[in-house]
């Protein structure tokens, strides 16, 4: 039992350094830093690589990477991201961020280790010292964990509460003009506040070290359940956080106990609570907040068309049809089997993206459970083929319907608060779909998931990659129309007004929540469906293809090629399973990580191009394009009337 | 005409149209607004004024429904709606504008009209879009009315523009056009002619007498502009610091020693 306390508060005190980090910044800047784990496994990759590979003394590549390094990082990324987003809608701050989640992990193992070491030490290497305390033994890292985070805790509310920083932090997100004049550099106060919240991170990250291993994923899904922790202070109290970041920790260990050795309850629970507690005090703060009215202000319209669209909407016609043209005739023929069953597993991919075109493009809401959802429509589908008999086609298309009560619930526990929470909801979902749902002993199957077989229509079974590759255009196609006509109609106007300003949408009687509850549920749907394809053409649906940080890698793929473009959707999943064979395929494996580390580039250029990047630079080609053409075009046609006509306009 | 104009102009002149009574709105200890109470019956323009800081629009806000009320209630046509929101109270014919404008920057002026009579008068359907059977062009009815708004605020030549793209005037013409599509009872118009040339003015102007006349609509004004009130109301309410400081017809409010006070004092002040 002590010793379960013990660990508990191990965990607890990680969870409290990363998650103060996270309000100290969010106070300072109002920017959610999605990448607090990102940042953190970077620099304890740096303390590896100072300590253990080049063997410099443990407090000397300590004080290198926490003191020094990590402050750094911090200032670097102000100045040439967070700068930059402090104005930007919360949709556009959160995806970059995201992006920003996505791709300091492959450069950092890009820059410092080739495999994952065993063993990582800690701040105290092998033989790690022992102490007695309370009668429990306990080693010096694990005490250094503890006492960093009292230490830290007490520091932050100390600078917060009696210094001159402290409350010129807490004043200037709200008060910029004042700060101003009061004669504080605003800038500067928020700058330093993201210098301390990555040396936190940092911190948090050697102290996690020895704990968990230098292993990505661990260090991910450890980080993000902290945000538990950030959403019980509701993101601005202190004390609060740090009580739920050890309450967390204690609660994790502590339920062990009452957990049976083995089986469904002891695999699910643990990694469950925190995400658990995250939507309870979500759907809390949901009610209790939206009892208060409040007028928000005109935000921005975000990730907005141009407004000259509609004058290129038949350029973007055209564009669209040829993207469709050539995959459709020419890829077939000229693709040897792999790549037309890489491509053809990218077409289903692009059902999915297809769903963010819906949930992000048309209702200005960030999902992290898209990839979710695809896994209900997948695993859902492996049910019903392998125990209840049925075709796969019907198997998929129900199963997705599976994902829609699953897609309205989380919209609902999320959107009253905000496109922030909101984000937080879908993560929470994601992460409890993973643990919890996809964990059940009939779909997990010791992690071999069940098969699911291809669909078939009248007797016809799609089992050849290129009927497959058909099938999956032929369903993106469908989609495709759906998502066209939503934007042409009633609801796709509803969805516009919403974007620019849901306040004056509202007072026109316009139901707001119904509209975006409903495009959740549909993108859920068509998510699934993608799901369900992308399963049945490897012919398994295994758990780990829809693990929620893949699902955050997707949400980057997707608004680099463009959220709110058809085209944009075919092209991202494509690129998803093409880009990284292409990588396997014809480059060293050492470079494997390069295109998850494009992908959230991408998604961070997002704050320079709400767009997308992509989109953005086909479009600024095609619009050199046509002047080229339009100043060649008298020549070839040689109409003086057509050449004035071309000129005026 | 539609069948607003037809039944509108019976008044009932014992239960006001929209109402809010007692109001308190409390922001921390301040107090926007202290135990106000202010009335509209239909075809009536009522003026609301006060210096900068008075209240006003957070009067709107708590009438409209963004905003909920300390104390006090909201009553339309002697119903109580307090805690309902601003979708429930624009279906009860309760419609506003803003003093920052607020349009729909990607849907074009014609669309901004539509959405509104779509969203009051139609029957939406979410399955019925996505199958494509909804166009945005509307029904013969919706049209009609569309067409004579767009008409009679001038706005012919821009209806196919986007909003983003359109100066303020015009946006503030539209805001008002938005909450006059599908017939309402009462709109609140919050600073309507800031920002407007002497022209739109007018054809503001005209566009909302029109609505009153035919359709009876009752018309709330904040202004902080007191003459141009004066001139336009039929009675008036005076805000400062959050108080009712006087309320009457506009003779009674420019003879209210009161009301010269304060507002003597705020313009000296200016």
């Amino acid at each position: 039992m002590k010793l379960l306390i013990v660990s508990g508060m191990v965990f607890g005190g990680i969870y409290a350094i990363s998650s103060l980090g996270l309000v100290l910044t969010y106070v300072s800047s109002r920017i959610f830093n999605f990448a607090q784990g990102a940042l953190a496994f970077f620099i304890a990759l740096l303390y590896y690589d100072l300590n253990t590979v080049r063997g410099w003394p443990a407090l000397v590549a300590g004080l290198l990477a926490v003191g020094v390094a990590a402050p750094l990082l911090g200032l670097l990324l102000w100045a040439v991201l967070f700068r930059r987003l402090s104005d930007s809608p919360t949709t556009v701050q959160l995806v970059a961020t995201i992006g920003l989640y996505v791709a300091v992990p492959p450069i950092g193992k890009m820059l410092f280790v080739d495999t994952e070491p065993v063993l990582p030490p800690g701040f105290f290497a092998t033989p790690v010292p022992e102490y007695d305390v309370l009668g429990v033994t306990l080693n010096a890292n694990q005490i250094a964990v503890f006492v960093c985070a009292v230490v830290v805790g007490l520091l932050l509310a100390a600078v917060l509460r009696y210094t001159t920083l402290g409350l010129t932090m807490r004043g200037v997100v709200d008060h910029r003009d004042l700060a101003s004049v009061m004669g504080v550099n605003p800038a500067a106060v928020t700058a330093v506040a993201w210098m301390m919240g990555t040396t936190m991170a940092g911190l948090a990250g050697v102290l996690l070290t020895p704990v968990l291993g230098l292993n990505e994923v661990s260090f991910s899904v450890l980080l993000i359940s902290s945000f538990a922790a950030v959403v019980v202070g509701r993101l601005r109290s202190l004390p609060w956080t740090f009580v739920g970041a050890i309450g967390l920790g204690l609660s994790q260990t502590l339920v062990t106990k009452v957990l049976p050795d083995s089986g469904y309850w002891a695999r699910a629970t643990r990694p469950s609570i925190p995400f658990v507690v995250m939507l309870v005090f979500l759907v809390i703060y949901g009610v209790v907040l939206h009892r208060r009215g409040t007028e928000a202000p005109a935000t921005t319209p975000m990730l907005t068309r141009s407004p000259d669209q509609a004058a290129r909407r038949r350029r973007t016609q055209v564009a669209t049809w040829t993207v469709f043209g050539v995959l459709a005739l020419v890829v077939p023929g000229t693709l040897t089997p792999y790549w037309l069953g890489v491509t053809a597993s990218g077409v289903a991919v692009a059902i999915a993206m297809l769903s963010f075109v819906l949930v992000t493009g048309e209702g200005g809401m960030i999902s992290l459970c898209q990839i979710s959802f695809a896994g209900v429509g997948a695993m859902g589908a492996a049910q019903l083929t392998e125990f209840h008999g049925w075709d796969a086609g019907p198997a998929v298309f129900v199963a997705a319907l599976v994902a829609v009560p699953f897609g309205i619930l989380v919209a609902l526990a999320g959107l009253r608060l905000g496109e922030l929470y909101l984000a937080l909801a879908t993560l929470s979902f994601a992460v409890l779909a993973d643990s919890a749902l996809f964990t059940i002993d009939r779909i997990d199957n010791l992690h071999a998931g069940q098969p699911l077989p291809r669909p078939s229509v009248f007797g016809f079974r799609f089992d050849s990659d290129l009927s497959f590759f058909y099938l999956a255009l032929g369903v993106f196609v469908i989609g495709a129309v759906v998502v066209a006509n939503l934007r042409r109609s009633t609801t796709g106007m509803t969805l516009a007004a919403i974007r620019s300003s849901e306040v004056a949408a509202r007072t026109i009687g316009v139901r707001t929540m119904r509209a975006k509850v409903a495009t959740f549920g549909l993108s859920a749907f068509m998510a699934g469906v993608g799901g369900g394809l992308l399963a049945s053409f490897s012919g398994r649906a295994t758990p780990g293809s829809f693990n929620a940080i893949v699902g955050i890698v997707w949400l980057a793929v997707a608004v680099t090629w463009g959220v709110r473009s058809i085209t944009g959707a075919l092209l991202a999943g494509v690129a998803f399973s093409v880009f990284p064979a292409l990588f396997s395929s014809y480059v060293s494996d050492s470079y494997a990580e390069v295109p998850t580390m494009l992908f959230g580039l991408g998604a961070i250029m997002v704050a320079r191009e709400p767009r997308g990047i992509v989109t953005q630079t086909v479009e600024h080609w095609s619009h050199l394009f046509h002047k080229l053409r339009r100043s060649s075009a008298p020549a070839t046609t040689g109409g003086p009337v057509d050449a004035t006509v071309e000129a005026a306009a | 005409m539609s069948a607003v104009a037809e039944t509108a102009p019976e008044v009932d002149a014992a239960v006001p149209l929209l109402e809010a009574r007692n109001v308190t709105m409390r922001f921390g200890g301040l107090a926007a607004l202290d135990d106000v109470t202010v009335q509209a019956s239909p075809g009536m323009i009522l003026g609301v004024v006060g210096p900068n800081g008075a209240g006003k629009t957070t009067l709107f806000g708590v009438l409209s429904g963004l905003l909920q009320p300390t104390h006090g209630d909201v009553l339309i046509e002697g119903d109580v709606v307090t805690g309902r929101t601003p979708q429930f109270r624009a279906r009860r014919g309760l419609l506003r504008t803003f003093q920052r404008v607020q349009l729909f920057a990607e849907l074009s002026v014609r669309e901004h009209f539509q959405l509104t009579y779509r969203s009051l008068r139609g029957r939406p359907s979410y399955l019925r879009d996505l199958v494509g059977l909804d166009r945005r062009s509307g029904n013969a009815e919706e049209q009609e009315r569309v067409d004579q708004l767009v008409e009679s605020l001038g706005l012919v030549d821009v209806q196919h523009q986007p909003a983003a793209a359109l100066p303020l005037g015009t946006a503030r013409l539209v805001e008002v056009g938005r909450a006059l599509a599908a017939g309402p009872k009462v709109v609140l118009l919050d600073e309507p002619s800031s920002g407007l040339d002497s022209r739109e003015t007018e054809q503001l102007a005209t566009v909302l007498l029109k609505a009153r006349d035919e359709e009876g609509v009752a018309l709330v004004l904040v202004e902080h502009d007191l003459q141009l009130v004066l001139g336009l109301s039929d009675r008036v309410d005076v805000l400062d610091f959050g108080r009712l400081i006087a309320s009457g017809t506009p003779a009674e409010v420019r003879s209210d020693p009161v009301v010269q006070a304060a507002y003597i004092g705020t313009e000296a002040t200016r």
